[in-house]
């Protein structure tokens, strides 16, 4: 947010000192070629003042600070000068030159919008124009006086309307991307969250259970130090609770991201972004080189980035990932050379690489249908997202991989086209508008300073002609600009010629007032050089017409071209702020969501680990460490890991099963010689994990015995019902009694699963030893709660199968979760 | 030819049953499913008995591969699994898909491919089976792994079995000595991947076939899945194979857009995309 602010604020505080800069020295110019009287040392005191205060306004624009109060004094400076004018009526050289003091109050409206808000823009355009017009009335009667005091007028009103469309179309931004960028976080912590689950579970799998299997195991030295190694690197794994170094506050984006180094983010292998389509070249440099590592190649980064950042959609960025790995794979296996080259360029909304080796290469022209790796994969891959490759090579000349890839156009936020849009400025046009008429009624007012009234139209005319062809000609179509530009100064040298006396100064001029709306489009809608190219032309032809004329009067074009170069750079600093603005803000707000997005994942999986850590125990976890230590373990020690291990296993796999209860009776069953297993899944887990949808881990069990651990704070279920908590339990319930009845060397496998037509799970015991006992059926029978379980059992000579259903009627939570099973699983490759 | 693609093809005229990608080669009678109850407990010494059970051993040798990200796990493993398996000779062990076809190079020849399915790189564990299986190289999964979706999608890719990481290593060898011998490994675990997933759908399973899907998942042995279903044991044993062929018939491994094309290409449903036309390199 803040961002958005200071980029635009900065553009305009930028612009509005250079306006006060222009005005100053067209003040100073004005009195040095045609002086106004004032009184001793008033003017000199008053351009002092006005420097210093202009200097102030710099170091404020160079301090970036907040509130503009410099230029908010300059405008009441400024403002002040007019009255002082007013009030003093001093006399200038001649009645329609401005004098310097109303040269510096034009400063007023032009900088108020900025520092006083639109409003207050609008209001001192109105105050400022009144004190111009009052200030020349009695020199130049009431009419002229008005209508020169119009222009002031509009202009001032056109400043603080353009000023207001920019900050609404900043804000607009602003919260589009905020908005987008929430999202892309959440779906980020979600993705996060089940990747780091998943991930952090089969660490424990592997680790924790493997290194507790070995070490119960270990009859060997060797087999020691494996056990010790995978319990040394489960326990590196573990994170303390309350663990990342704080990002702190966000607002210093390249700082912050260097903290979170581009390696811990592309660890999961997705381009920066996500679906964001991001494709950074280092993203690419940094994946392509560890894939080079792992197959033993040395990779040369050649590859020239713009300094823009390319921006593709994911699913392009994977496919050029994708294909550039296939073709370093194809190096390491085919070329027997062990290096490779990446080549290529990054820019906006394309990628090219190539990778060349200078292996054996092989005939290309010869192989066609037969190498899958070699031309299928990798053509196909790009082909699928509309780009190109191709493999090129020749026997002994190796061989290169070309990969060109074109993004579509882009769009939403990314769109680096401009957020302002031309219909935002159709006030601005019939502000314009307004003003031409005002210039062309001055001209007309004037008339009779003009050698011929039929030239005088035909320029009015073309004047309109020329702010029509700027306005509404297509952008692409460049030469409207030559012509726009190259007829202002024809205009303006046409005109110049066609006054009866060049050297007057005033609104003979008029032309020059009626090109500053056109340069003004012109400076929108071309690229900037055009506009100042126009300015220069009109200068050139009106200098030209009074060279032609009979002299060329340097106070003339004191006195008109501050204003042209004044409305230039006016323009040209509001554009640029809204360009600069508009890039600026992509880059950086997808630099500033990138690292939220990174941020976000990073948290989650942080959480994740932490979380998984604490429950694991302390118990589990000194035991690990007595592994690492290599130490040597007797027969209990042994047995106490095989116990850890199976109870640690039951809690993952079984999560949601394993109370308590289930726990303790699981232990005595085991430790009578029952085989156990202990299967369970929340219905959404299967589906969760695939899809976008806020994932739901495998729930951490609460305190678990002889494991003890604080009670993890579990993952939370979406929105379980009360009813399914009781259904479980009933499960529960019906799983301890089994546990109580299973005879030794029998196996026990339950399974939580709740599935299509009200089935939740079943429990099987097999095993002769089992069946044999006669209170078997009694024991199960009773454990049953009849309200909400339906349970078939079943006995026959070997085994024994309980069967457990959902009443009919039973409440509709349990019916929801279950109804949940009937989507499709997202296939999580598309 | 290679040996593999004649047994294929011998077997494939046999039962009818050549599918592509499908490394499962049916006999066109059923071996013996994975009965976990006469493999528990049993001690190495044993087991070499029980092996003779399973029926003619085509090779003396057995070339196996481990695919598994942490080293320790795998020594252990393999060095279980020798006392097991005296005809496994020199088995191969590796951290990543990638790293095995590495090893193996272009064209070895494996009996098992034991893979972990979840893996260090990250990978898709779909994919890493689809990968060893359209190499040829018939899949026994080894995990902890307790989502149903992915092992569903593994099976799907044409993983020939499961074997969960708690179990007994000697029901690890037992597996994958059916599995080198062309059958699948069926258990409860597979058994309970394949009931009611829902990204593979099979339309025309019988419901006799389901039920003895259903029971088999529970952990029942055959016998009282049979005794339930008021059937012979080979009956069921029957139904639990036809489900598997259909789903197998109903699971194409292809698992991402990119190898359907690539499967389209080579099918001919698509035309191969052209090479763009450059000059040739200096």
């Amino acid at each position: 947010m803040i961002l958005t602010r200071s980029s635009l604020y900065r553009g305009l505080h930028w612009g509005a000192c250079a306006i006060l800069v222009m005005l100053w020295l067209g003040a100073a110019g004005q009195q040095a070629f045609s002086p106004t009287a004032y009184p001793g040392v008033t003017l000199p005191v008053v351009m002092a003042t006005g420097a210093a205060i202009i200097l102030w306004c710099l170091v404020d624009a160079i301090r970036t600070a907040e509130q503009p109060w410099a230029l908010r004094v300059a405008v009441v400076f400024t403002f002040g000068c007019g009255v002082v004018q007013w009030w003093g009526a001093y006399p200038p050289s001649a009645p329609t030159v401005l004098p310097p003091l109303l040269i510096l109050a034009s400063a007023s409206y032009g900088v108020a919008g900025f520092a006083l808000g639109p409003i207050g823009g609008v209001v001192v355009s109105v105050l400022a124009a009144g004190t111009i017009f009052l200030a020349r009335r009695d020199l130049l009667g009431t009419t002229e006086s008005a209508l020169t005091a119009l222009p002031h007028l509009t202009t001032g009103c056109l400043a603080a309307l353009a000023i207001a469309i920019m900050a609404r179309t900043a804000t607009k931004v602003e919260t589009a991307l905020g908005q987008v960028w929430e999202e892309r976080e959440t779906q980020a912590r979600a993705r996060s969250l089940s990747a780091a689950s998943v991930r952090w579970d089969s660490l424990i799998h592997d680790k924790v259970l493997g290194a507790l299997r070995l070490a119960a195991r270990a009859r060997t030295p060797a087999d020691r130090a494996g056990a010790a190694e995978l319990a040394a690197d489960a326990i590196s794994s573990f994170r303390v609770v309350g663990s990342p170094a704080s990002l702190g506050d966000l607002s210093d984006a390249p700082a912050m991201l260097a903290l979170v180094t581009d390696d811990r983010l592309a660890e999961d292998g997705q381009p920066w972004g996500g679906d964001l389509g991001w494709a950074a070249p280092a993203w690419f440099e940094g994946q392509l080189r560890r894939h080079a590592l792992r197959l033993g190649l040395h990779l040369h980064w050649e590859v020239q980035a713009d300094g823009s950042t390319a921006i593709l959609p994911s699913s392009q960025a994977r496919a050029v990932m994708d294909a550039a790995v296939e073709a370093l794979s194809n190096v390491a296996r085919h070329s027997g050379v062990d290096s490779a080259t990446a080549s290529g360029a990054f820019e906006a909304g394309r990628i090219t690489l190539r990778i060349t080796d200078s292996g054996r290469g092989f005939d290309s022209a010869q192989v066609g249908a037969g190498r899958a790796g070699v031309s299928r994969g990798i053509v196909a891959r790009v082909a699928i997202v509309g780009g190109t490759a191709s493999v090129r090579s020749r026997p002994g000349h190796g061989t290169t991989v070309t990969i060109d890839v074109h993004a579509p156009s882009p769009r939403g936020p990314f769109a680096t086209t401009q957020t302002w849009n031309p219909l935002d400025f159709v006030a601005i046009f019939a502000i314009a508008a307004v003003a031409l008429i005002d210039y062309a009624a001055l001209a007309l007012v004037h008339a009779d300073g003009a050698r011929s009234l039929p030239v005088l139209g035909a320029c009015l005319v073309f004047a309109y002609l020329l702010g029509t062809v700027a306005t509404f000609t297509p952008r692409r179509f460049a030469p409207a600009a030559y012509a726009a530009g190259l007829g202002c100064g024809v205009l303006a040298f046409v005109s110049t010629v066609n006054l009866v006396d060049p050297g007057q100064i005033g609104w003979h001029y008029w032309f020059v007032g009626i090109t500053n709306p056109t340069i003004a489009v012109l400076m929108f809608r071309f690229p900037s050089r055009w506009a100042l190219a126009t300015v220069a032309s009109v200068v050139t032809g009106i200098a030209l017409g009074q060279a032609v004329s009979g002299g060329v009067h340097v106070g003339v074009l004191v006195d008109t071209s501050p204003q042209l170069i004044a409305f230039a750079m006016a323009s040209w600093g509001i554009r640029t702020a809204l360009d600069g603005a508009t890039a600026y803000l992509n880059t950086a707000a997808a630099g500033l969501g990138r690292l939220r997005v990174a941020t976000a994942a990073l948290e989650e999986a942080d959480r994740v680990a932490a979380e998984r850590t604490r429950s694991l125990g302390s118990r589990v976890e000194a035991m690990l460490r007595r592994i690492a230590a290599a130490e040597e373990l007797d027969a209990s020690d042994a047995a106490r890991c095989l116990v850890l291990e199976a109870a640690t296993r039951d809690r993952l796999v079984a999560g949601p099963l394993v109370s308590p209860a289930v726990a303790a009776a699981v232990q005595v069953c085991r430790a009578r010689g029952t085989t156990v297993v202990l299967t369970a899944e929340s219905p959404s887990a299967g589906l969760a994990s695939e899809a976008a949808a806020p994932a739901v881990g495998p729930a951490g069990a609460p305190v678990v015995e002889p494991v003890a651990a604080p009670a993890a704070a579990p993952v939370a279920e979406p929105a379980a019902a009360p009813v399914a908590e009781e259904v479980l339990e009933s499960f529960r319930r019906v799983l301890v009694a089994a546990l109580q009845v299973a005879g030794p060397q029998a196996r026990v496998l339950a399974r939580w699963r709740p599935g299509r037509d009200r089935r939740l799970g079943s429990i099987s015991i097999v095993g002769s030893s089992t069946v044999d006992r006669p209170e078997v059926r009694e024991v199960l029978q009773g454990a049953i709660d009849g309200h909400l379980l339906d349970v078939d059992l079943s006995i026959d000579e070997e085994s024994v199968l309980v069967d457990v259903r959902l009443r009919t009627g039973v409440a509709a939570g349990m019916g929801a979760r279950t109804a949940t099973l009937g989507h499709v699983a997202e296939d999580s490759t598309n | 030819m290679s040996t593999r693609e004649m047994t294929r093809a011998a077997d494939s005229a046999t039962s009818g049953d050549a599918e592509r990608g499908d490394c499962v080669i049916s006999r066109g009678r059923l071996g013996v499913h994975g009965d976990l109850t006469a493999y528990q407990g049993l001690s190495a010494a044993q087991f070499g008995t029980s092996a003779a059970r399973v029926g003619d051993m085509a090779t003396s040798t057995l070339q196996l591969a481990v695919v598994d990200d942490h080293p320790a796990i795998l020594r252990g493993v393999l060095a279980g699994l020798q006392e097991f398996l005296p005809q496994l000779t020199s088995p191969l062990s590796a951290a990543t898909v990638s790293d095995l076809f590495a090893a193996l190079g272009g064209t070895g020849f494996l009996d098992v491919v034991v893979l972990d399915v979840q893996l260090a790189d990250d990978s898709d564990p779909a994919s890493n089976v689809a990968r060893l299986v359209d190499a040829g190289l018939p899949v026994l999964l080894y995990t902890q792994e307790g989502r149903r979706s992915v092992i569903s999608r593994c099976f799907k890719a044409g993983a020939s079995g499961i074997v969960s990481k708690s179990e007994e290593l000697a029901t690890l060898a037992a597996a994958i000595l059916q599995i080198s011998q062309g059958q699948a490994f069926l258990n409860a675990e597979w058994a309970a991947a394949l009931e009611d997933a829902e990204d593979w759908p099979v339309p025309d399973l019988a419901p006799r076939e389901a039920e003895a899907l259903r029971l088999y998942a529970t952990g029942l042995p055959m016998k009282s899945v049979a005794r339930r279903m008021q059937v012979a044991e080979d009956t069921a044993k029957e139904y639990l194979d036809r489900a598997r062929q259909k789903y197998a018939k109903a699971g194409r491994p292809a698992y991402s857009k990119v190898d359907l094309y690539i499967r389209a290409v080579e099918d001919g449903y698509l035309p191969a995309p052209q090479d763009a036309t450059q000059p040739p390199l200096p």
